[in-house]
């Protein structure tokens, strides 16, 4: 608990300093530990996914190297067909990625839309939304997208993320509508209203920014879901085959690796990486909680 | 009055914390003294800012990490024994609190846990102190009863369905739950209507007779104080600036900013139209020089601006921090 | 004296949970004046912010008239009414939760100033000085560029105040309006508030459970007191106290004075006295 809860604010003619994120240290320290390890952690996979996508080209298979573990020529060792488990993993990010975000923004703003266009319209519209949304969420999902990716083939990492986006929004819907329901009954809003303030002020001002850090930790937590949705995928082979990280890794099983100590590496690597990303993410979006709230910046 | 030639229930002496910030000091308490005997009350009286809060949280041996301590002693005397609260091992600071110190908190809401019944409350806090759970029942029925509630209703109610006043009172009958000898109570009628702050004052009040229970009563409400305080210590910028019985400091006080927070309180009786105070307090971390009060006080003196805080001088039976008006009382006295 | 606001036998009930019947508030009558101070007194769940709310607008009343100026708000014509909405404001209890966590005290005076007399944002801003001298601010440079959080809560009920002022309102409705304030600094935001309401003859409909603070505030006004959703005494301030009618409002008094306390206490120290003699 912080010291500044103990003591009371008194009414001074000094009140509380004000703590304003002036300086890269101070930012530094707002995010802590985690937050740094998580952002700089994903900058790191991205600049290397990016490198891996761009510059590198797809490994050689070389059938003399088949399931090497690791030495210095191939340091994460060799798959099944030879080719460098350290240069898959680096090319495999890109894709992977791709699909988090777009996923995780589609789902995001599908979500908004419902969750915000409830209230606003209210009356009939809004009991549609509400339905459609309970609809969509009693549906079992999942199972819903296993069977459409394997009657359509999907094409293109968007077109899947597209998918996992649309069968992915109604909970967060949920979730942005309450929000913004209970935030409209605040005070200051209400305030707002009296004042007559126009309605784009007050969603700009008012409600986006209450909802905005809830909107940005649940788009991340969405792009960890399409990730772990996408590995599933690739188990049912229903993800288009670029080496990504999700494919690797049910090749890997699937040539039995587990089964092989030296073929395990071809195996872990892929997961290692997958981990690594959903990592980086949790840790970033807690800490993004502190640097939303002005009230909670002060705080720390 | 020989309720005060009887050992004190808890003495707190010279009591002095600060928290220390990255950049600054807070003096949060300077220099407290008081004396609790049984069966008494003592008020603390003071706004936001002036440190009360912390100088309950160092009664009950509550004062977070960040606090220290740099002197003074909180002594504790229950069954003979006396025992500095301040330099108690954890453990046994836990087991003297709620046995011998309770504490009512301000806002009963958040004292109470809102996904438990209040059934649950008693049974886990008595269990916590190695009582059983047949004893919580019958005792935490017998308490509830005492304070004018109907147990069979709110044994298995939640928080949130009871009214403001009714878990203030629950809250009481926790804090008695094991028969403490002093309560701490953080502002016990604030956020209560006017006919509900009667009840739950008439309620301590009938508490006390019954058990000899003392209280330690932190408030801004000189209402609760005139209810109920046997002392009164009035706190200003973290120090005790006057200190009395409650006739004395109530009805005739003498510190100017007791006077001037009198003043400042609309009474239902009186004509008189409420003065504000001008200025504003101090922050506990940049006092002023001399009087912490002196930018405020229409008795400042040259002598009150320079130097440390002042002294508390005695006059009659009680004692104040202002040369000045003691002076001036004395000069109305006459010469003796 | 033209009434700038009247209320007819309103009443107000929902449905609460298990399908019973709440009602609010049963068939008050009030009227409000230019520059006239109506403290409406009563407990939790008496049905005064109730009708704070039906009078601001933010809660439709289940039966019962409203008028503005003499018309029927049912009468009206959206724009109408809009308009005379407007010119009643209200002042929360709670100055933090009131004010925009987000907006610096210049923005959140700006805005309505835009809104309403289409100024540019320079102008606006330019206006803020003076808005907040008016509510005793001083130096307004100093405050205009603070976050709520990072002013005291005093300063944030006067910034509440001013921009409750700045789109000239008729009517001012204040729901507990200090009750979360120090006790010392009630007094001069009492005092700027009664100050400006004069100064501009505002109608000001005064809420709060305290009868003192109400006594202060409706000097020379009058106090209405609410039981259980109803209105059972209206009178002048001053007789009001002096002879209370209802039995209620005589309850409410002697709570206040806390007659009753100060001889238990008294009794109760001579028991203990005498149990540990």
């Amino acid at each position: 608990m912080s010291v500044v809860e103990h003591l009371e604010v008194a009414d001074t003619a000094e009140p509380v300093r004000p703590r304003r994120l002036t300086s890269a240290a101070g930012g530094v320290r707002q995010l802590g530990f985690g937050g740094v390890f998580g952002i700089v952690g994903l900058l790191t996979i991205v600049i290397a996914s990016a490198v891996g996508h761009y510059l590198i080209s797809v490994p050689r298979t070389d059938l003399n190297a088949i399931l090497q573990s690791p030495s210095l020529a191939h340091p994460l060792g060799t798959d099944f067909t030879g080719r460098d488990n350290l240069v898959l993993v680096i090319r495999g990010g890109w894709d992977m990625l791709e699909l988090a975000f777009v996923a995780g923004l589609l789902m995001s703003a599908i979500a908004l839309a419902f969750g915000l266009l409830g209230p606003f319209a209210g009356g009939v519209v809004d009991r549609i939304v509400v339905g459609v949304t309970d609809l969509w969420l009693t549906v079992p999902r999942f199972i819903l997208l296993l069977v459409v990716a394997s009657l359509y083939r999907v094409s293109s990492t968007f077109a899947l993320a597209a998918l996992i986006a649309i069968f992915g929004w109604p909970y967060l819907a949920r979730q942005i509508r309450a929000q913004a329901l209970s935030v409209r009954r605040r005070e200051h809003v209400e305030a707002a209203r009296l004042l007559q303030l126009r309605t784009g002020h007050i969603v700009l001002r008012y409600l986006a920014p209450a909802i905005a850090p809830f909107v940005v930790i649940s788009t991340i937590t969405g792009m960890t879901a399409a990730i772990y949705q996408q590995v599933i995928l690739a188990f049912f082979g229903l993800v288009p085959l670029t080496d990504n990280w999700g494919v690797l890794f049910s090749v890997a099983y699937g040539q039995n690796a587990i089964y092989l100590p030296a073929a395990a590496w071809s195996m872990f690597a892929p997961i290692a990486a997958i981990c690594l990303l959903q990592l980086c993410l949790v840790l970033t979006s807690r800490s993004l909680e502190g640097l939303f709230d002005p009230r909670l910046r002060a705080r720390r | 009055m020989s309720a005060r030639d009887t050992a004190k229930v808890l003495e707190v002496r010279d009591l002095t914390v600060q928290y220390r910030q990255e950049d600054r000091v807070v003096h949060a308490v300077t220099d407290l003294s008081l004396a609790l005997g049984h069966g008494e009350t003592i008020a603390l009286i003071g706004e936001s800012g002036c440190g009360k809060t912390t100088a309950a949280l160092a009664i009950l041996g509550m004062l977070p990490a960040a606090a220290k301590v740099v002197s003074g002693a909180v002594t504790v005397t229950t069954g003979g024994q006396a025992t500095d609260l301040l330099h108690l091992p954890p453990r046994e600071l836990r087991a003297m609190r709620w046995r011998h110190v309770a504490y009512v908190p301000q806002g009963s809401i958040s004292a109470l846990n809102p996904i438990q019944t209040i059934g649950r409350h008693f049974v886990q806090t008595a269990q916590a102190h190695d009582l059983s759970r047949r004893d919580a029942e019958s005792r935490g029925a017998e308490l509830l009863a005492a304070v004018h509630l109907d147990p069979d209703r709110i044994w298995s109610s939640y928080p949130h369905e009871l009214s403001g006043g009714t878990r203030q009172r629950v809250v009481i009958a926790l804090a008695m739950l094991l028969e403490p000898e002093v309560i701490v109570l953080d502002e016990p009628t604030t956020a209560l209507d006017v006919l509900t702050q009667e009840a739950v004052l008439r309620t301590l009040l009938e508490l006390q007779a019954a058990t000899g229970v003392s209280y330690v009563a932190i408030t801004h409400d000189l209402a609760v104080a005139t209810a109920m305080a046997d002392e009164v210590i009035t706190m200003y910028a973290g120090r005790g600036v006057e200190y009395g019985t409650a006739e004395q400091v109530l009805d005739g006080p003498l510190h100017p900013y007791t006077r001037g927070l009198m003043l400042a309180m609309p009474a239902v009786d009186s004509d008189l139209v409420a003065e504000p105070i001008g200025g504003y307090p101090p922050s506990l971390a940049a006092l002023p020089p001399g009087c912490s009060f002196q930018p405020r006080c229409p008795l400042a003196e040259d002598r009150c601006r320079v130097g440390g805080a002042p002294p508390l001088l005695p006059v009659d039976d009680r004692r104040v921090a202002c040369p000045p008006s003691v002076e001036q009382l004395a000069a109305t006295r006459g010469p003796r | 004296m033209t009434e700038l606001l009247s209320l007819t036998d309103i009443t107000k009930t929902y449905r609460a949970a298990k399908r019973r019947i709440v009602t609010a508030v049963d068939g008050v009558s009030l009227t409000l004046g230019p520059g006239e101070i109506v403290c409406l007194v009563g407990e939790s769940g008496s049905g005064k912010s109730t009708i704070g709310r039906i009078v601001t607008g933010l809660t439709e009343p289940t039966s019962g008239e409203l008028r503005f100026a003499g018309r029927a708000a049912g009468e009206m014509k959206r724009r109408e009414l809009r308009a005379h909405r407007l010119g009643v404001q209200m002042i929360h209890q709670d100055p933090y939760a009131s004010l925009n966590p987000g907006l610096t005290v210049a923005q959140t005076l700006a805005a309505p100033l835009r809104r309403h007399f289409g100024l540019s944002k320079r102008d606006a801003h330019a206006r803020v000085p003076s808005l907040l001298e008016d509510v005793g601010l001083t130096p307004p440079e100093t405050f205009a560029p603070k976050y709520p959080h990072e002013l005291s809560g005093g300063q944030r009920q006067r910034v509440v105040i001013a921009r409750s002022l700045t789109v000239d309102p008729k009517v001012l409705v204040a729901d507990e309006a200090v009750s979360m304030l120090d006790v010392s600094l009630r007094v001069s935001v009492l005092q700027k508030l009664r100050g400006l309401c004069e100064e501009r003859q505002l109608a000001v409909l005064f809420i709060t459970h305290d009868l003192a603070v109400a006594r202060q505030f409706g000097r020379g006004h009058s106090i209405a007191v609410m039981q259980r959703g109803r209105l059972v005494e209206h009178r002048p301030t001053g007789d009001l106290i002096a002879g209370p009618e209802h039995p209620y409002t005589h309850a409410l008094l002697r709570a206040a004075r806390h007659e009753g306390l100060r001889a238990l206490h008294r009794s109760s120290h001579t028991q203990v006295e005498e149990k540990h003699a």
